[in-house]
């Protein structure tokens, strides 16, 4: 039985102490922990006699534990205040523009070909070697750390939540390490491969090489600014980019490839300087004395590996599909492999549709989770039938939603991009065109992107309840599914038709992850189990 | 690069290697189950299947329009998983075994470390083991291995010196053996007709994995053709007999004195031809035939039955000379009869019937497609002589191989008198008799026009195997001979010796139908200009090698079509330029009109287009001095032969 001992401070000077501790820990589990707390500040047995006439620090902290006890109370029932509509409104508004922000660069390469004929990447002009070599690069870029993205997202997310930047930042530099060294490895891979089978002829292996290195640290950089909510950075970065381009190309005349590499480098640079000052300027005041070391390697890796190969698979699917049809052999095609202007042209457009759908998802996926962190308060365990059909309908409303804005996305995209080439960028010279089998592959493309939203919104919605496993199954199948029906279509018809490789596997993604989120809504009280 | 340089042939011949390797050697043992035996036999039987893999599925891929690189892998990968699925480790175990190399490599490292001190204790285990052999061997032993590898060297510089040294197709069938090897890339089945293909699917496949242009190909895969005919023949009478001094006179005598048994077809060793194919899997095949008959080991069913296959696909005279053989071994196996004989010869037959339809099918596929026969072959395999036809007259060599096999039937009878284990014995006596035969008596009882001009190559391959053959009965019987190495290695090398006083030892240099700087002239304009788009304005032997990189144009044509005086091309009659045409045109003036010598074959046949390409060049010459008078020519290359001007044409964007 603990000793009691006389009060001889008033609650009021207890607040700073427990102000103290809470800074550290919110919910501490027990008197022991306070304990520790208390030490971690520097308070000893001699101290907390001397000020508050405790034993020990013991005696201090059961008394700090006692005190605080009752605001860590939870009760089930609680009833939370609505926020008002125009709150609520706000907040939506604020989350789908988050979620359209990540689209602004696309948007402005795509505006930049059109009216400058160039962005940081592409050049309308390029021989169809170079362009072929950097397409390559490009799209090696996007597979090699498209998982690192994730990890990065997951991982740093993880502390950053709980407000530890420190190690955030260390493990984003981890990564970005990582991802770096990986980088150089697949190009010493590609090097050697090339000296064996001589897909490419050196002068193109060197341009897709230096395009895969420079983009595979800008793509680092991005995430780990979309990590730190500064995602108009980036666009900030890729306009001054392409500025420099300009200035290097138009001005003074040096070679486009020159320019751009330049330009990308000097962006990959400052973007990775950008990101180390973020992290510098984020607020580490729970970190005070602490530097623990990073998980082990094998730890870390087994808990992002499913993230990671979704960042792989994800890119896979998207890009897959024009590696065949670049890859389909026809009179004229030098090489293995052949850039297809008109295929890449019809698919960048139809890219932009994803701009809405993406946007009513990070809204969508915000209400779910914040209900959810809700519902676990105000539901008892043996409603949880009913919570979990509450959640069943939101998410059938919510995908019914989705399909609407999708498609009608897709409409005005559709009509958009026609209009605009048809009523202003026919008067540019020069100006890109929508020929057939652009057009073909634009439609298609639209329907397959339109639908592959959907099956990005399931995904993002497991990622929230931890259950990649249940996304990373239906993506491989959709990326084999992707590639069969675009390699048979293509070699039997025309390149054009492998657009309906990406469309077959974006509808297989779709059914497969409704299908798995359904099994997760119907024993939805059990996956905040495991989330909590 | 010239053609003939050290490093051009270095860096052509590594890609070609390496491509042969990864598809002839790695990707079979993804594939198909080790054979009995050696490693030897393991690797020759995983190669004949795999040939056949290639031809089989490549005509199966070629008529669903899917023949390429990703497709030949999609199928390759499908079926090493399918194969994987159904024996060894479960799908599960090689997951978790992957996943903990994984982890262990990336946190300690100690499997990959543990794997490298595995690696080398084998390394080091098997230097002891090889040591411990060559503990074994005495010095004469060592002057034999010394001595085939001499011949073998020989056999292959004998070869491939002329195609490591000049461009240009050999004979008239390189153009179109490249012409049918670039179809069947550009998944077009019978272009000039039905004819086997399997050759070029062969050829087709090493060039997807090379990634070198498909000429070098070419003059690499008929110089490869022989020298494996000739290691056949040593395969086969090694195994057969056990030892070494028969396979060594075999390789001998077809290697370095094939110029007595093939006569004027002896240029044939140097040019890249489908009969010469198809001999390769020949004999290999009676050995894995004759295993099978013995032993019973399905997997040397299978790999003869492929070889079979292989020569029913590749050339009609290969498979009647397997046919042949397969008969001569089955035979002597009724002759002298082992266990299960009756279930492994109705096997046996059923795998006969099944390469009939495997020949035929593609016949069916053709006909399926719209195609006729190839009228040259169709032509040729039936012309029948019209003039009277006498036996062929005998030569030493032809009188070595018929008293070769009068010793076989000999050694034969008392064989099988006695029940003695020599079964090769007889099949090498009823193969050789019945090819003698066929050589002999072919033409004058058929008058077939193609067993006069072609029994010879089958009889020419049959020869060594039974010279070899009566040298093992010898070697047998006089028993005191197997007791004097040193002997034995003295007459072998006497017989190296004779052989490089002779025309044995001169490189083999068929004939061509263009000069070799033609051809490097237009390796450099390729290599420069392919993916930029050309045309060559050149005679009809660029037609092949064009094809798949460019466009080609007659001399003849090209002058009557564009008029020098307007803008750079303009077609006759019109203002504008032609639109259609590439962005880099090489016109080929030819300062010296090739011929092949009068006494070749082929002269009567080439006359009449060396007198247009006279004409051509004059109509040429007018047509460049109009140009030269309204536009600058520029002269990209020029040689005592031959000059080739460029005209880039502007492309309006």
């Amino acid at each position: 039985m603990p000793r009691e001992f006389r009060l001889r401070h008033d609650e009021a000077d207890w607040a700073p102490l427990l102000d103290a501790i809470h800074e550290l820990h919110l919910h501490p589990e027990d008197v022991y922990e306070v304990t520790a707390l208390l030490e971690s500040l520097g308070w000893t047995d001699a101290r907390a006699r001397q000020r508050y006439g405790a034993e020990d620090v013991f005696d201090l902290a059961r008394r700090l534990y006692e005190l605080e006890r009752p605001a860590i109370d939870v009760r089930s029932g609680d009833y939370v205040v609505p926020a008002s509509a125009w709150r609520r409104f706000a907040e939506a508004t604020r989350q789908f523009l988050r979620g359209i922000v990540f689209a602004l660069p696309m948007v402005l390469s795509i505006v930049s070909m059109l009216t400058l004929h160039f962005s940081l990447w592409s050049y309308q002009f390029l021989p169809v070697n170079l362009a072929t070599a950097i397409a390559i690069g490009t799209i090696l870029s996007f597979l090699t750390v498209g998982g690192f993205m994730q990890a990065i997202a997951r991982r740093a997310f993880f502390y950053i939540f709980q407000q530890y930047y420190k190690m955030a930042q260390r493990v984003t530099f981890h990564h970005i390490a990582a991802g770096i060294v990986t980088s150089l490895g697949v190009s010493g891979l590609l090097v050697g491969v090339n000296a064996l089978f001589p897909v490419l002829p050196p002068g193109m292996l060197w341009v897709t090489l230096a395009f895969y290195v420079v983009l595979n640290a800008i793509w680092l950089s991005v995430t780990v600014m979309y990590v730190l909510k500064s995602e108009l950075m980036f666009t900030g970065l890729l306009v001054a980019g392409i500025m420099v381009v300009w200035v290097a190309f138009v001005r003074l005349h040096l070679n486009i490839i020159v320019a751009q590499l330049a330009a990308m480098t000097c962006i990959s640079v400052v973007g990775l300087l950008v990101v180390a000052y973020l992290f510098r300027r984020s607020p580490n005041r729970l970190e005070h004395g602490i530097q623990p070391h990073l998980p082990r390697v094998g730890i870390s890796v087994y808990s992002t590996l499913p993230y990671f190969v979704y960042g792989c698979l994800y890119f896979l699917l998207l890009f897959v599909d024009r590696v065949i049809a670049w890859s389909t052999n026809a009179p004229g095609v030098a090489y293995f492999i052949w850039f297809r202007g008109d295929y890449e042209v019809g698919l960048d457009f139809a890219l932009v549709t994803l701009v809405l759908p993406l946007g009513l998802s990070e809204v969508l996926v915000s209400r779910w989770m914040n209900d959810a962190l809700e519902a676990e308060r105000h539901y008892a365990s043996q409603q949880s039938e009913v919570m979990n059909r509450r959640f069943l309908r939101a998410y059938q409303r919510g995908i019914r939603w989705m399909a609407v804005v999708a498609t009608g996305s897709a409409l005005l995209v559709y009509f958009g991009v026609k209009w605009l080439l048809d009523h202003y960028l026919m008067r540019l010279p020069q100006s890109v065109s929508l020929t057939p089998n652009s057009n073909y592959v634009f439609a298609v493309g639209l329907a397959a992107y339109s639908i592959l939203s959907l099956g990005l919104l399931n995904a993002v919605t497991m990622f929230s309840l931890s259950r990649p496993e249940l996304v990373v199954r239906p993506l491989a199948i959709a990326v084999a599914a992707n590639m069969g029906v675009g390699f048979l279509l293509s070699r039997w018809f025309g390149y054009a038709d492998a657009v309906w490789g990406v469309f077959v596997g974006s509808v297989l993604f779709a059914i497969l992850t409704s299908r798995n989120i359904r099994r997760v809504m119907r024993r939805f009280d059990y996956h905040l189990y495991l989330l909590s | 690069m010239a053609y003939s340089s050290l490093a051009n042939q270095a860096f052509h011949l590594f890609h070609f290697g390496l491509s042969f390797v990864l598809v002839f050697v790695l990707m079979p043992r993804w594939l198909f189950r080790a054979a009995p035996g050696s490693g030897l036999d393991d690797a020759i039987s995983r190669y004949i299947r795999m040939v056949c893999f290639v031809i089989l599925w490549g005509y199966v891929l070629l008529i669903l329009k899917l023949y390429e690189a990703l497709g030949f892998l999609g199928v390759v990968l499908l079926v090493a998983l399918f194969r994987r699925s159904r024996s060894g480790p479960t799908r599960h175990t090689v997951r978790a075994t992957a996943m903990a190399l994984f982890y262990d490599t990336i946190e300690s490292r100690y499997l990959l470390t543990r794997a490298w001190r595995r690696a080398r204790l084998s390394v080091r285990e098997w230097g002891g083991r090889f040591r411990a052999r060559r503990k074994g061997w005495r010095p004469v032993d060592v002057a034999f291995v010394c001595l085939v590898l001499a011949v073998l060297g020989m056999v292959v510089y004998v070869r491939s010196a002329d195609a490591l040294t000049n461009p240009a197709p050999a004979m008239s069938d390189g153009y179109v053996t490249l012409a049918w090897m670039k179809y069947v890339d550009e998944r077009i089945l019978f272009h000039d007709g039905i004819y086997p293909q399997g050759m070029y699917f062969y050829m087709s496949i090493l060039g997807k994995f090379a990634f070198i242009d498909a000429l070098y190909i070419l003059k690499y895969v008929g110089p490869l053709n022989a020298v494996f005919i000739t290691l056949g023949i040593f395969y086969t009478l090694q195994r057969w007999t056990g030892r070494r001094d028969a396979p060594l006179v075999g390789m001998l005598l077809y290697g370095l004195f094939g110029y007595l048994l093939l006569g004027g077809d002896w240029v044939r060793q140097a040019a890249t031809n489908s009969q010469e194919f198809g001999f390769v899997f020949v004999l290999p095949s009676l050995v894995f035939l004759d295993r099978f008959l013995e032993f019973g080991h399905p997997v040397d069913l299978e790999t003869a039955a492929a070889g079979v296959y292989v020569t029913g696909l590749t050339h009609p005279l290969a498979y009647i000379l397997a046919l042949i053989g397969c008969g001569s071994v089955l035979v002597a196996h009724w002759c002298l009869p082992g266990p299960f004989i009756r279930r492994r010869t109705w096997q046996v037959v059923m795998r006969g019937v099944a390469s009939a339809g495997v020949t035929v099918a593609p016949v069916v596929v053709g006909y399926a497609l719209g195609r006729r026969f190839n009228s040259s072959g169709t032509s040729f395999a039936g012309a029948t002589a019209t003039t009277a036809v006498t036996t062929p007259a005998l030569n030493a060599t032809d009188w070595l191989g018929v008293a070769a096999i009068a010793v076989l039937l000999a050694a034969s009878a008392r064989e099988v008198l006695r029940r003695g284990p020599h079964r090769v014995w007889v099949a090498g006596g009823i193969f050789g008799l019945a090819m003698f035969l066929v050589y002999f008596a072919g033409g004058p009882v058929t008058h077939s026009v193609v067993l006069i001009a072609r029994a010879l190559d089958m009889w020419a391959i049959v020869q060594p195997l039974v010279v070899g053959l009566a040298v093992h009965v010898l070697m047998t019987y006089a028993r005191v001979l197997g007791r004097l190495p040193w002997l034995r290695l003295g007459v072998a090398s006497g017989l190296f010796a004779v052989s490089l006083a002779g025309p044995g030892r001169q490189p083999i240099v068929p004939y061509k139908l263009q000069f070799a700087d033609d051809v490097s002239v237009y390796l450099r304009i390729n290599e420069a200009f392919r993916y930029r788009g050309y045309m060559l304005v050149a005679n009809n032997e660029e037609y092949a090698l064009v094809l798949g990189n460019g466009y080609r144009m007659d001399i003849g044509q090209f002058v009557k079509t564009y008029d020098p005086a307007k803008p750079p091309l303009t077609k006759v009659g019109q203002s504008q330029r032609d639109p259609q045409l590439a962005p880099y045109v090489f016109i080929y003036y030819p300062k010296r009109i090739f011929e092949v010598s009068p006494t070749n074959s082929i002269y009567p046949i080439e006359a009449p287009l060396y007198a247009q390409r006279y004409k051509d060049q004059r109509a040429l010459r007018t047509w460049l001095t109009t140009y030269a008078r309204y536009h600058p020519l520029h002269v990209y290359y020029e040689d005592q032969n031959l000059i080739v001007y460029e005209i880039a044409i502007p492309q309006t964007k």
